[in-house]
């Protein structure tokens, strides 16, 4: 970080670092004017009521209460509750919206860019008039307007000012008592992990990962500071094509898990209107990466109101979240295909078949490499494979940048799998790169691995081709066991739960396209071990098995240390085994190897430093834009609309932590009972005194004999509840429901899992 | 000593899945409450599937969990409190041990940290 970068021949290197340096010396006082910034540097003590303005006070809450109703609504709204009471003068949408930007201080930034989504004009693009990569031009042409000094741009982008956001955080004593979160953890896993130095005993969050632990003390992360996520993802807002765009947020890790991934504590970013792919992702990203470091250098006032107290708070980044092809154009590697093409940039060296671009991370050498031009190295140990290193990352990316031409640099782009220098260098408080990068949990496990293994039991050309001649012994699903296997599984989703989600369907028709990460999770992982009993044959059974177990184990919100070794050992198994029984050192396989299957051996360790993965995967962000979709009303303007109700989320997001009384708390249902410690009895409940058949006769009497008031009664009759809510969210439901009441219901919600049986009556 | 690992690996999971903790798998005929004491308490009345296939649990690495279902063959009551989450037992096709009535677990697999509860099915 501190070294200075030699000096770059190349071009497209020479501005990745210059946007770099740019990020470095952002400064505040250039992001905001004199007025916001004395607002901004000076947070007041803040009152629990907003002004007292009966008026204001109903305006906001319809704003907050019609978010994603159109403007349309809210002014209906405004008009009946006038006509009501003639004195009751609520805001115009246009002045709540003001008030709302105002009292929670977030600046919206409108950057112009390329119209085909080539560049952002920010950072060394400032000054241009055209896109250095398309060459179109920036500003609309003049003769369409009046005035020819007027240069109206002919697209922008759009980005939130992330400091405000996190002031508002502070500005209550309830929500300001949850950004604690952190720090309280933090000193319980001191004490748990330091003396003697030891891994937790239990991954529950992200901070019980090395990652954070060690970078606590050495950066270090104090009471005060906070701690964020980036995640970003390409989102297509509509069926066409035409509505693909980017979007990124900020996720507060000093929030507990259970808070941290609502909507209400997710910070908007910033919109990158597409279709078209961003070219140069740090130009769009640079002024929202420029903010951040400027906080960073300069330190974020805030008014603590729990303690009610000001304090400095340093941001600290500690992951950037991202998918396959997103995640290579952030870090600045060459992708999942090259010869060194780990996403977390372990180092790995994969092999090539002759004369192919592609690389396989296979770790034995197939047979007949032994002069093989590229991929004559020999066998590595599943045990040693290398781990991500900030030293070696440094050292390669010096080189890359000292190439003197395209070719030095293609060459050395092989050799180390980095192809430019990463704007997130720029930031000065992140854990070291590569290693704020985050893995991939959802596509490359689940989709990738789904994929690989259907791939090749159903025997698809794609795969199949290659090795047309060999015996295929795993290949199994073909003709009619296919088309019965298929029907299973469609036939299986009656029994899933409700709170499965979405159910596979036949994957003999669908999985070939548009099947969904969470249908390959229940498909695979799920009913996998029972569908496939009896129809792969050993050993591919038992080798398919260790991995759902792995997988199951690593999936877990909770894990054990214990677990994670034992996922880990299955893991390297189920790899080892792979190329032993799957792919046998046959060069014509080689392509079985993809990157998904080396993916797999980092999950372990991943979440020894991490914690558990399912807190730092993209499914926060996956959410987040179907939530965004949700809001869209006007398919005509699309982008502009996305940025309009993103800013206005960020608006209600902050109102409601600087207020928490103006988000309606949601009440449990009605005609519920409420029996502690996170458990509520629901309806629909008998109206009428139900008489148990004989045999649960028995069952009543036996449980109600150790009751010491017990009188034995001929005849128990009670009212019947149909459903609990248990304290994991999910509903239990119970035959009472299902059968009695509504004998179609589409899924099955009454099994349980039960930790004790024997119910005392004391 | 490679398969000495595997096979302690193995048996903790086994042990994990078959004892400890007392896990089982019920089907819920209906809730009720009930005064004992002076203290309103919630049970469930239950229908209570056989322990697991250790055969199949074994040769499945753990990942196939075979019970069968018992109807009211054997019910009892718990407290809900010992309700631990909702699974799926779907039907398994095959004849385990001479009998039908077999049913394969599913567990919810992770990932839950953000979803809304989804299950809302009012009448």
């Amino acid at each position: 970080m501190d070294e200075n970068y030699p000096p770059a021949a190349i071009e497209r290197i020479r501005v990745a670092i210059e946007f770099i340096e740019l990020v470095k010396t952002a400064t505040l006082a250039s992001q905001f004017d004199t007025e916001e910034l004395a607002d901004f540097l000076n947070p007041l003590e803040h009152d629990s009521t907003p002004d007292n303005d009966p008026d204001l006070m109903l305006s906001l809450q319809a704003f907050i209460g019609l978010l994603g109703c159109s403007q349309g609504e809210y002014e209906r709204m405004r008009q009946y509750t006038h006509q009501r009471d003639p004195d009751i003068e609520m805001l115009s949408y246009y002045q709540v919206e003001r008030r709302a930007r105002i009292l929670s201080g977030i600046s919206t930034w409108e950057d112009h860019m390329c119209i085909n989504s080539c560049v952002g004009f920010t950072g060394p693009f400032k000054d241009l008039d055209h896109c250095p990569d398309c060459g179109q031009p920036r500003y609309t042409t003049q003769e369409e307007f009046d005035e020819p000094s007027r240069k109206i741009p002919r697209k922008v982008f759009t980005t939130f000012s992330v400091g405000p956001q996190l002031q508002s955080r502070w500005k209550h004593p309830q929500t300001a008592k949850d950004m604690f979160y952190r720090w309280e953890k933090t000193q319980d896993l001191r004490q748990e992990c330091e003396d003697p130095p030891a891994a937790p005993e239990i991954y529950d969050d992200i901070l019980c990962g090395q990652a954070y632990l060690d970078a606590s003390k050495e950066a270090p992360i104090n009471e005060y500071d906070t701690v964020l996520m980036l995640s970003i993802d390409g989102a297509q807002l509509h069926r066409n094509k035409k509505s693909d765009c980017w979007i990124y947020i900020w996720i507060i890790v000093d929030l507990g898990p259970d808070k941290r991934y609502k909507i209400r504590n997710i910070l908007p970013g910033g919109i990158i209107p597409g279709p078209e792919r961003p070219k140069n992702l740090d130009s769009f990203l640079f002024p929202g990466l420029a903010h951040v470091s400027a906080l960073q250098h300069e330190g974020l006032p805030i008014w603590d109101a729990y303690h009610r107290r000001r304090a400095i708070c340093f941001l600290f980044l500690i992951l950037i979240l991202a998918d396959a092809v997103a995640m290579a154009e952030l870090s600045g590697s060459i992708g999942h295909h090259g010869r060194k093409g780990c996403r977390l940039l372990c180092g790995l060296a994969g092999r090539n078949k002759n004369h192919g671009s592609h690389y396989y991370p296979a770790l034995l050498r197939p047979y007949g490499f032994e002069h093989h031009r590229t991929s004559s190295h020999p066998d590595i140990d599943i045990n040693e494979l290398p781990n991500p290193s900030p030293t070696q990352y440094r050292r390669d990316l010096f080189h890359i940048i000292s190439s003197r031409h395209e070719t030095e640099l293609g060459r050395r782009r092989l050799n180390t799998g980095i192809g430019k220098p990463s704007i997130f260098d720029g930031l000065p408080r992140t854990l070291d790169l590569p290693t704020c990068f985050g893995g991939d949990l959802m596509h490359q496990p689940l989709i990738n691995i789904a994929a690989l293994l259907l791939d090749l039991w159903s025997a698809r050309p794609s795969a199949r081709d290659y090795d047309r001649n060999s015996d295929w012994p795993w290949a199994v699903l073909t003709g009619d066991t296919w088309n019965t296997h298929g029907k299973a599984v469609a036939q299986a989703a009656r029994y899933l739960p409700t709170s499965f989600g979405r159910v596979p369907r036949n994957p003999q028709e669908k999985a070939s396209s548009g099947y969904k990460a969470r249908e390959f999770l229940y498909y695979i992982y799920g009913q996998g071990p029972g569908l496939f009993f009896g129809v792969l044959p050993e050993p591919y059974y038992s080798h398919f098995c260790k991995l759902v177990r792995a997988i199951r184990l690593i999936y877990q919100r909770v894990i054990s240390r214990q677990q994670v070794i034992d996922a880990h050992m299955l893991l390297l198994q189920w790899c080892s085994e792979f190329k032993l029984i799957y792919c046998q050192r046959n060069p014509d396989r080689l392509h079985f190897v993809r990157q998904c299957v080396h993916s797999l051996t980092h999950l372990a360790k991943e979440t020894h430093r991490l914690g558990p993965l399912s807190l730092s995967s993209q499914w926060t962000m996956e959410r987040v834009i179907g939530y965004l979709g949700s809001l869209l009303r006007q398919p005509s303007n699309m982008f502009r609309h996305l940025a309009a109700q993103s800013r206005r989320l960020a608006y209600v997001n902050a109102l409601v932590s600087m207020w928490p009384a103006f988000q309606v708390e949601e009440k449990d249902p009605r005609g519920s009972n409420d029996i502690g410690d996170g458990y509520l009895l629901l309806g629909p409940k008998d109206t009428d005194l139900y008489h148990p058949s004989d045999a649960e006769q028995t069952a009543l009497n036996n449980f109600l004999s150790g009751d010491p008031d017990y009188e034995e009664i001929e005849q128990q009759s009670l009212y019947r509840w149909a459903r609990l809510k248990l304290p994991t969210e999910q509903t239990a439901r119970s035959r009472y429901k299902e059968v009695d009441r509504c004998p179609d219901m589409a899924r099955t919600d009454r099994n349980v899992k039960v930790c004790r049986l024997n119910a005392s009556p004391h | 000593m490679h398969h000495l690992i595997e096979f302690d690996l193995h048996l903790r999971n086994l042990i994990q899945i078959l004892h400890e903790g007392y896990i089982h798998f019920a089907e819920v005929r209906f809730y009720f409450t009930k005064t004992l004491g002076d203290m309103s308490r919630a049970f469930a009345l239950v229908s209570i599937y056989s322990p697991p296939d250790e055969y199949l649990l074994r040769h499945s690495n753990t990942a196939l969990v075979v019970c069968r279902y018992r109807g009211e063959e054997i019910l009892a009551v718990i407290d809900v409190k010992s309700i631990l989450s909702v699974v799926a037992m779907v039907p398994f096709p095959f004849i385990v041990g001479g009998r039908g009535d077999q049913h394969f677990v599913i567990e919810k697999i992770g990932l839950d940290v953000l979803e809304a509860d989804d299950s809302e099915d009012d009448e």
